[in-house]
């Protein structure tokens, strides 16, 4: 479970997090919707370890990883697999060394075991006969495609996206949940997705969470969502007043 | 009144920075001497600065030694004493020039690379994505590439003395005229291991002083693309002059 409380962070004076409470439920696939800007990647670095709060916690099973350090961080670290907005590939490798390289970095298999997991989840992202090529010869879809078979093949306890969608074609969407759903159900693992589409939330997520202004104003499941009667909610959703802007609905 | 608040707050912005400096090399140190040592990558280090920087060592190295060849023949001629021009041509390649003009060679070609690679990686959150691996950037990036820089610059400076003399002697000798067996036995008598050592420590220095600017400077790039160009900008630019600074303070040490 991933508990946060009273988090706060601002940068050279602007303030994006402002007490942000939050509990994301073990074994389940959370959104996190809100305005673009809102601060929301900035919210999920703060989770995976990247960045330090001005103030505030982040339990990770009972952890609290802003006062951890060293080794003792990075065995939280090693439980996360994280899909980063811009894809965040190794440039200088090849696709297959992309999804191979956590492997190879961080286990001891031999490359024969390496080659059949990755072919394995290649063929699930459908990016068989792509091994060779380089991340900027492919397209954007294939590129967060690719993104994502690097954060799942280690097989990680909590999966993190960043906007996995964004950008993309209907059915190449489809093909993502579709791994994402395959996936939780496959390892039981937490699954947090940042997001601003409301179709995806209903879609896949379990529960929902709304940041705005730098706090979180709502978490309840899709369903209630969409009949909830919080003004902001309901201005994020159909996009008409100043809280926020409604994407491909 | 502003003058002085100009310059108050650029020497903060100065201090700052060396402070950066200094923590960057300590942790470079610290992650130095922890396992595991990743020793392949230390190797495709060294493999890609030689690669990258071994043909203009050669290059230059053979035009700087045919300089030499020629200056200094006119120079010692006025005096008599042409036999001493393969001490001259050996010594100033060992003890200064092999070493400067390696570093200022690796600088342009290699360290500009590395400080754009390291750059690049930090604005597409490639260094993010390591972190979260729980694989330190430092450890995995930066030390690589400055151990790699400690071994190899001594090696190519190498090569550009031998190709140096070898140009000295084409000069001296094939075109000038110098007795052949004069050239060698003066660069013999003339060169002693103490200045073979020194040279090498001095490479040995900048390579690290050069790996330490470009990756300094790639790790902590600003915005963008043009935050990269900057970085690389100032990675060779601050490189060579620490270099040239180094180049004094080793020299009045080690004669
Ligand atoms: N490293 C940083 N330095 C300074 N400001 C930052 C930094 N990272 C984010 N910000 C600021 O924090 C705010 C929130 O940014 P963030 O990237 O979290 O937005 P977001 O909710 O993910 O938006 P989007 O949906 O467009 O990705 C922005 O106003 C941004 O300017
Ligand atoms: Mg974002």
């Amino acid at each position: 479970m991933i508990k946060i409380v009273d988090l706060w962070k601002s940068f050279n004076g602007q303030e994006v997090l402002r007490g942000i409470d939050l509990e994301i439920p073990k074994g389940k696939r959370t959104a996190i919707i809100g305005r673009s800007g809102g601060g929301k990647s900035v919210l999920l670095k703060h989770i995976i370890g990247l960045l330090k709060p001005d103030r505030g916690s982040i339990y990770i099973d009972g952890e609290d990883i802003t006062r951890l350090r060293g080794e003792r961080l990075n065995r939280i670290k090693r439980k996360f697999g994280v899909v980063f907005q811009g894809g965040a590939l190794f440039d200088s490798l090849t696709i297959y060394d992309n999804v191979a390289f956590p492997l190879r970095e961080l286990t001891d298999l031999d490359e024969e075991e390496i080659r059949e997991r990755v072919e394995r989840l290649l063929e699930e992202v459908s990016l068989s006969g792509m091994e060779g090529k380089y991340p900027d010869e492919i397209s954007g879809g294939m590129r967060k495609r690719v993104a994502i078979a690097r954060a799942m093949i280690m097989e990680p306890e909590i999966l993190v996206f960043d906007e996995p969608t964004t950008g993309l074609d209907p059915i190449t969407t489809k093909t993502i949940h579709a791994l994402m759903t395959g996936c939780s159900r496959k390892t039981n693992c937490t699954e947090v997705i940042v997001t601003h589409r409301i179709r995806e939330v209903l879609d896949i997520a379990h529960f929902v969470a709304m940041l705005h202004e730098g706090r979180i104003v709502e978490f309840t499941t899709p369903q209630e969502l969409i009949t909830s009667e919080n003004p902001i909610v309901r201005g994020f959703i159909t996009g008409k007043v100043k809280g926020g802007k409604l994407q491909d609905f | 009144m502003d003058l002085f608040a100009y310059i108050g707050r650029e020497a903060l912005v100065c201090v700052r920075e060396m402070g950066r400096m200094m923590i960057f090399f300590f942790s470079f140190l610290y992650h130095l001497f922890r396992r595991p040592l990743r020793i392949r990558r230390v190797i495709r280090e060294i493999y890609d600065i030689g690669v990258t920087s071994s043909s203009v060592i050669l290059l230059t190295g053979s035009f700087t030694g045919m300089v030499l060849g020629l200056q200094g023949y006119y120079t010692l001629r006025k005096f008599g004493s042409e036999s001493l021009l393969g001490s001259a041509v050996a010594l100033s390649l060992i003890r200064e020039l092999g070493p400067v003009l390696t570093a200022l060679m690796v600088t342009a070609r290699a360290g500009s690379a590395m400080a754009a690679e390291i750059g690049v990686m930090r604005i597409t959150e490639q260094i993010d994505a390591l972190d979260v691996m729980t694989l330190n950037p430092i450890k995995f990036l930066v030390v690589p590439k400055m151990v790699a820089g400690i071994i190899v610059l001594p090696l190519l400076a190498s090569v550009f003395n031998v190709i140096g003399i070898v140009g000295g002697y084409l000069i001296g000798v094939e075109l000038l005229g110098v007795n052949p067996g004069s050239f060698f036995h003066e660069m013999d008598a003339s060169v002693v291991f103490k200045d073979v050592y020194g040279g090498l420590i001095k490479s040995m220095v900048f390579g690290l002083v050069l790996t330490w600017v470009c990756c300094y400077k790639g790790y902590y790039t600003g915005h963008g693309a043009t935050g990269v160009s900057r970085a690389t900008t100032e990675a060779v630019v601050l490189s060579s002059v620490l270099i040239l600074a180094w180049d004094y303070f080793l020299t009045s040490v080690l004669l």
